[in-house]
């Protein structure tokens, strides 16, 4: 099973593309905060309830420190969800576009070995990603602005009118986690179509649509009853960062998971079912 | 003297929505032998091979390879099996060896010595660490080889080996696989739609025909009726005299020569009889009947290819 991974692994970074992909997110990371920090908003001096009481407090808001244009940076999750999307979507339909699954399903691994370390193969590269957005995104921020007030507070507005402080350390990480659970899911959708149609454009297609009208889908669906039990509104998690989610106070953290684990084990077991079952080039 | 069977296709049928592909096959594959199958495209050829090697589910009837199910116990019987399915399809991006690499992790013990002597084994040494995209077709091919020989498997499946390969490839292949069946006693089953081919290749060859075995034959061996076409000056004459034989033979009278069944045997006695009857002979041809001569026979002469 080790081996089978090594193989998914080096089909995934022995390819130009992938390093092509890490280049961009990189250049797009330094670009923006560059750009971040040469045009830095001037709020005219509007302080906002929450600084306020920060202050109040005795805090370091992070919003004064190196964290406002980090935090920011780390929203080019999208940019990571795009570039997953491409792998996961690729990876089982380029072998049976190359013709290379016959010679890949003749080893003596049952077909779910191979298809789940395809999977493991996904993960391990939007993982891969994602810390490196993350970790650059602190690091650039920090050298361009000064790591002056690494031990800030993020602080945000409870359901209960409370007032909620946490170290921007821990906030990072809390949006790293919710980020990968959003790529956990677009992976698996990506996954599952490209493994029932064999076709990356389809997959990467598809998956990129979902994702990026989700929302829009979301505020249609969300008028009807059951539209919270769809996969729109729950797919971004990232949108529990700052506590509760914008689009519908019916929607909470636990509620999205919930929903999100039943579409997680469905999409998976349909992708293994199809995979496993398929007559492979009958023609 | 028993004989080792290495794969057994006991009553292997698939059917496909209501038409059914392949009929109830039984066909076994004796060890150091290389087995043709042979037929029309579309007979099912490429469906048989998939089945055994799993890419294909079977509807009815099982596939065992030394004594293993390939649907129960998959794992087991496919270790034993190594398969070129159509052109070799590699990694592009990837270099030959790591393209060997990627195989060799699927199956256990195989060292880096092994994978160095099958690169040396197909010749592929000075280039085995160029990409597999600058290869030419001969090359990939090669590298399909030795993708199939790396766990040294004792069933070689191939199909429709020799697609796209030049006459000196084809060859290349064929004593090749000749050599690994005398020297390992492996187990060979090859498709294709040439007869010529198989015909040189094979020790027998299943004939295929809309999903059905139609007949199975041995090539090699010589059978002991043979026809013989005997050229001679006056084709009336050497009728009667071969007639005074009194041997059980059959006469076929042509313009020029005369077309005779017989044993081996027997052409002497023919010969010395013409001689005595002051006839002259101008040649005499052992007809083989050639493999597409039989399969026209067995097929009806529906065409083929």
């Amino acid at each position: 099973m080790f081996n089978l991974i090594k193989n998914e692994n080096m089909k995934i970074y022995r390819r130009p593309r992938t390093w092509v992909m890490f280049g961009i997110l990189i250049i797009i990371i330094l670009l923006m905060s560059i750009l971040l920090h040469v045009y830095e908003l001037d709020n005219w001096g509007w302080v906002s309830p929450l600084q306020q009481y920060a202050e109040a407090q005795g805090l370091i808001y992070y919003e004064n420190t190196f964290w406002s244009n980090a935090y920011q940076v780390a929203g080019l999750m999208s940019l990571v969800s795009i570039f997953t999307i491409v792998i996961a979507g690729d990876i089982v339909a380029a072998e049976f576009s190359w013709g290379t699954i016959k010679l890949l399903l003749i080893r003596p691994f049952h077909r779910s070995k191979v298809l789940l370390s395809k999977f493991i193969a996904c993960i391990i590269f939007a993982l891969f990603m994602l810390t490196t957005l993350f970790i650059l995104s602190i690091l650039i921020n920090g050298i361009l602005k000064g790591f002056d007030g690494f031990s800030a507070s993020f602080l945000y507005m409870a359901d209960n009118g409370e007032v909620v402080e946490r170290s921007m350390m821990l906030q990072m990480l809390i949006y790293f986690a919710l980020s990968f659970g959003e790529l956990l899911m677009i992976t698996s959708i990506g996954f599952m179509i490209g493994t029932i149609f064999r076709s990356s454009a389809m997959a990467i297609g598809i998956s990129m649509f979902i994702m990026f009208t989700g929302s829009i889908i979301s505020f249609f669906l969300l008028r009807y009853d059951w539209g919270k039990y769809s996969i729109f509104p729950n797919l971004e998690l990232t949108q529990y960062r700052g506590g509760a989610a914008l689009i519908s106070n019916e929607l909470s953290l636990g509620f999205s998971l919930a929903v999100l684990a039943v579409y997680f084990v469905v999409f998976n077991v349909l992708s293994w079912y199809i995979f496993s079952k398929r007559d492979v080039a009958l023609s | 003297m028993t004989v080792e069977t290495t794969a057994v296709l006991k009553n292997v049928s698939k059917q496909v929505g209501n038409r059914k592909i392949i009929d109830g096959l039984d066909l076994s594959v004796q060890k150091g032998e290389i087995l043709g199958l042979l037929g029309p495209n579309g007979a099912g050829k490429t469906t048989t091979i998939r089945m055994m090697v799993g890419l294909i589910s079977i509807t009815e009837g099982d596939v065992s390879i030394h004594g293993k199910s390939i649907t129960k116990q998959f794992e087991q019987a496919i270790q034993h099996v190594g398969a070129i399915v159509e052109n070799p399809e590699m990694y592009k991006f990837l270099t030959g060896y790591q393209n060997l690499i990627h195989y060799a992790r699927m199956s256990h013990g195989i060292t880096k010595e092994r994978i160095n002597e099958v690169i040396q084994l197909v010749g592929l040494q000075n280039r085995i660490h160029d990409k597999v995209k600058k290869y030419s077709l001969g090359m990939r091919q090669r590298l399909g080889v030795a993708q199939a020989l790396l766990h040294q498997p004792s069933l070689l499946i191939l199909d429709e080996p020799t697609n796209g390969l030049d006459p000196a490839g084809i060859r290349e292949l064929r004593d090749y696989l000749r050599q690994l069946v005398e020297k390992k006693g492996l187990s060979v089953i090859v498709s294709s739609h040439l007869l010529s081919e198989m015909e040189l290749m094979c020790d027998r060859v299943a004939i295929i025909q809309e999903g059905k075995l139609i007949d199975v034959r041995h090539i090699k061996t010589n059978e002991s009726v043979q026809q013989y076409i005997v050229e001679v000056d006056d084709v009336e004459k050497a009728k009667q005299a071969i007639e005074q034989l009194e041997q059980e033979m059959n006469l076929e009278m042509r313009k020029e020569h005369i077309v005779i069944d017989m044993e081996k045997e027997h052409v002497p006695a023919v010969v010395q009889t013409l001689v005595q009857h002051h006839i002259d002979i101008y040649s005499i041809i052992p007809a083989t009947k050639t493999l597409e001569d039989q399969f026209l026979e067995v097929t009806g002469g529906k065409e083929i290819v």
